[in-house]
């Protein structure tokens, strides 16, 4: 059985005692003489593996099996194409990241060894040689978790905070370990954690909500279709506060009536004009908590330009996040653009969010620096569509983030967009016209 | 020609070592390639001085292709301006920006008049008070990016200051040379021709942005060719200098420098302006132009820099006048309208907004080639540019950084 081995570290070297004839393949000079010393210069070769000449020198169209096993993801997923190339019948591959995994599934490799994984599931064996269900716990950024130590965390009686993923690390929960927006914990449990205690740790559910209530705007008869039926399908669902104004009181009976039908219970508020202007004076002062404003995306005979032009006014003034609807009742495909500014992260946050409760695919249109290799703000997305199984879809952004935005939403079909208006990388004419002439619902908010 | 092609790689030459020379010391490059060609041109001199010999280092195709460098630069000048963040910092700050440019200019013209009288120099104060009020751009943003300060709100009120001063001299540059043009010819033709060509300049530029705005939500397709890295036929950057070409070509008509730089610039504003992020675009365009042309221009300037124009008793009163009037006009407006909160920012400010570089050193060409200013008055403003393309990132940084430690304690 011929075996060869790309990578000459630790684990490399460790398997090369235990396999008498297989061949190492290691690209850093430094190492090879004392490869060459243990193994002989037979079983040590030098080149980089993801070079096809050192693969057939290593013998790769005879070999029975391929350990890859060098320190980059990256390089081992090149080598792995390769081998599949070479139809080698055994693939075995260290993956580091435990997000690249699936990669590695999806181009067919079946034995992926993750050291991170492999010692997560050990120190939850070990301790908890009983553990019969294992949790986690993302720590948003409102969540009451933030800030705190482990050793504050209220955790039930049968169960332990085993391990904490930060970023690309797997972290021992030291008792004075104190917890940051976008960390993982990990607790393991000796039975399964009542749904009261899960609240506990995670702060309850209403922190996974992307806003507490909703003022719907119904100015014409059409927006009971567009603006009301959205969000009490919104409020329906994620058991969020309805509130209802409108000018007209019959339409604002209708939609009590509407309400009733659907179950879902409506404060109405009448209101003396259809303008925005004074609808942001009684969303500070009358109301005060208004979380979210909903409004037809339809001009209705209205001047988009005067329309748009209010909307952005009371956007900017009321700081209010706007829902302009479009009657769409179920959200599937929701997508948003994230930068490299840190505002970006909260069009991500709510995005998320608003997937995490309808069970949407989010699409993030990631545009960074391609220097830029700090993405903890993408991982903990993935992250979190994993363990909710959500299906999140990462597109790079490499061109001019409006043009591959407007490419995107007007190419292909989504249900809602969310966007930041204050971000600098969506140009905002462009914007107030995806406001009104696009065919999904758009979530616009302010900082 | 052959000849020509000497003075090329000799220009070729300094460019590619200026960076590597000057990026160690501190100095801003643009600096670096004028004190080069500064260089290369006094050892020519002294040379032709000494052996009565006309050796003549740039010939017409290098003056040529600098021109077109200083169109370039105009056109990288207008693609820096951010108008989301401008959009985006409001009234107030724009305001303030307008306030310190009206001051630096309130203080700067009679203060020139003054010296004219004293010198007995025929200067034109009117056009002197325009090339000093200038701001580079370039040097406030490479040293607000450089400070990591350019987000904050501080660093965004320079920034939108010098932006101001940038645009707003650029135009009223333009407008001055123009009329000059108009008085000069006389003709009444050419006058309507000119007011003509210069509203067509500024309805050329709401047209392209407003297809421009239109294309984006209707062609995204085709457009995103445009900022793509891997387009060979390189698309983005052919409609960038059609665009560029469509303003100057239209300033062309009456000859006039001054409307093809103004062009220029509202070619790379209209840009920045339609499509507010094209880091590849942009970064291609920056090597043309940061790569060849640019250079070109400055170790040119350095290059061609008439030495007799300088050595005479007028420029050495003038200089140090120059270097007193741009310090005095620049910082007190800064310290009465930058911010009600920190007199002592507003100093640094000020300090900052000196360095006018390379719009100041087009207004003195543009002036030189009207007969606006004379030779002396050329070299003695590309000198003070120089000086404070040098010492005002320089002074900036140390109080900054001062202040900086004394409020941290």
């Amino acid at each position: 059985m011929k075996v060869i081995i790309v990578g000459g570290g630790r684990l490399g070297k460790q398997l090369a005692n235990t396999i008498s004839n297989s061949i190492i393949i290691e690209s850093d000079r430094g190492k090879i003489p004392s490869l060459i010393q243990a193994y002989g210069s037979r079983r040590v070769i030098e080149g980089t593996g993801i070079s096809e000449d050192t693969l057939r020198q290593a013998g790769i169209e005879e070999a029975s099996a391929i350990v890859i096993a060098t320190d980059s993801d990256h390089t081992n997923y090149i080598i792995s194409v390769m081998a599949e190339k070479f139809n080698v019948p055994k693939v075995v591959v260290r993956v580091d990241d435990p997000d690249n995994v699936e990669v590695f599934h999806q181009i067919g490799i079946e034995t992926v060894i993750c050291p991170a994984i492999i010692a997560a599931r050990m120190i939850n064996s070990t301790l908890y040689p009983d553990a019969r269900e294992v949790s986690e716990i993302h720590v948003f950024d409102d969540s009451p978790l933030k800030g705190k130590k482990v050793c504050e965390i209220a955790v039930p009686e049968n169960a332990i905070v085993a391990a904490l993923l930060r970023g690309h690390n797997l972290i021992k929960p030291a008792e004075d370990l104190v917890m940051e927006k976008g960390d993982h914990l990990i607790i393991c449990s000796a039975g399964k954690i009542a749904p009261a205690a899960e609240d506990l740790i995670s702060g309850g559910q209403e922190k996974l909500r992307p806003f507490d209530n909703i003022l719907a705007v119904i100015r014409t008869k059409d927006d009971l279709d567009v603006v009301l039926n959205e969000t009490l399908s919104l409020a329906g669902s994620f058991d969020i506060d309805l509130n209802v104004v409108s000018h007209v009181p019959e339409l604002l009976q209708e939609g009590i009536e509407r309400g009733r039908e659907t179950g879902v219970s409506i404060t109405p508020h009448e209101i003396n004009s259809e303008g925005l202007g004074e609808l942001g004076w009684i969303c500070k002062n009358d109301l005060g908590h208004v979380k979210c404003v909903a409004l037809s995306a339809s001009l209705n005979g209205r001047s988009q330009r005067v329309e748009s032009k209010e909307l952005v006014r009371f956007i900017k003034h009321s700081k209010i996040p706007v829902l302009l609807c479009r009657g769409i009742t179920s959200y599937n495909r929701i997508i948003t653009i994230m930068g490299t500014e840190n505002i970006c992260e909260r069009s991500a946050n709510f995005a998320l969010k608003i997937a995490l409760l309808t069970g949407a695919d989010l699409h993030v249109m990631n545009h960074r620096d391609p220097e830029d290799i700090e993405q903890t703000r993408m991982l903990e997305i993935k992250r979190m569509g994993k363990m909710y199984d959500i299906k999140v879809v990462e597109e790079l952004v490499e061109g001019n983030p409006t043009i591959e935005f407007v490419s995107r939403v007007t190419s292909d079909h989504f249900d809602l967009a969310v966007i930041n208006w204050d971000s600098f990388i969506l140009k905002r004419d462009v914007l107030k016209r995806m406001f009104f002439e696009s065919s999904m619902s758009v979530l616009v908010y302010t900082n | 020609m052959i000849e020509e092609y000497f003075s090329l790689l000799i220009i070729v030459l300094l460019a590619f070592i200026t960076p590597l020379i000057f990026t160690r010391i501190g100095i801003p490059v643009v600096v670096g390639e004028i004190l080069l060609g500064l260089t290369v041109g006094f050892i020519v001199w002294v040379y032709n001085s000494m052996t009565g010999h006309h050796l003549l280092l740039v010939g017409e195709s290098v003056d040529f292709l600098a021109t077109i460098g200083f169109i370039f630069l105009m056109f990288l000048s207008g693609l820096e301006i951010d108008f989301a963040r401008l959009e985006g910092t409001g009234r107030k700050a724009i305001a303030r920006g307008a306030l310190i440019l009206i001051g630096t200019m309130a203080i700067a013209y009679p203060l020139l008049g003054f010296v004219g009288q004293v010198s007995g120099l025929a200067m034109n104060a009117a056009y002197m008070t325009l090339v000093l009020s200038t701001t580079s751009v370039a040097i406030v943003l490479t040293v607000v990016r450089e400070m990591k300060i350019s987000k904050k709100p501080y660093g965004q009120q320079i920034i939108i200051a010098a932006l101001i001063a940038d645009m707003a001299t650029m135009i009223l540059i333009t407008v001055y040379a123009i009329s000059l043009q108009v008085i000069q010819t006389g003709d009444p033709v050419f006058g309507l021709l000119a007011a003509f060509l210069f509203l067509m300049i500024f309805l050329f530029f709401f047209v392209i942005y407003k297809v421009g705005s239109w294309a984006i939500w209707y062609y995204p397709e085709i457009l995103k060719k445009f900022f793509r890295s891997d387009d060979p036929h390189e698309i983005g950057v052919r409609a960038s200098l059609a665009i560029i070409f469509v303003f100057v070509a239209l300033s062309a008509v009456i000859e006039s420098e001054a409307l093809a730089v103004l062009g220029a610039f509202l070619a790379g504003a209209v840009i920045s302006l339609m499509f507010q992020e094209g880091a590849i675009l942009e970064k291609k365009l920056y090597g043309i132009g940061y790569g060849f042309l640019v250079p070109l221009f400055f170790i040119n300037i350095g290059i061609s820099f008439d030495f007799d124009a300088i050595i005479n008793m007028q420029a050495l009163i003038l200089l140090p006048s120059l270097l007193i009037i741009t310090i005095a006009a620049k910082i007190a407006p800064s310290v009465l309208f930058a911010s009600k909160r920190d007199p002592r920012r507003n100093l640094t400010t000020g300090v900052i907004l000196t360095g006018g570089l390379s719009l100041m050193i087009a207004a003195a060409e543009i002036g030189l080639r009207l007969g606006i200013l004379d030779s002396t008055l050329h070299g003695v403003l590309i000198l003070v540019s120089i000086v404070f393309a040098i010492l005002s990132p320089i002074a900036f940084k140390y109080m900054y950084r001062r202040f900086e430690l004394e409020d941290t304690g």
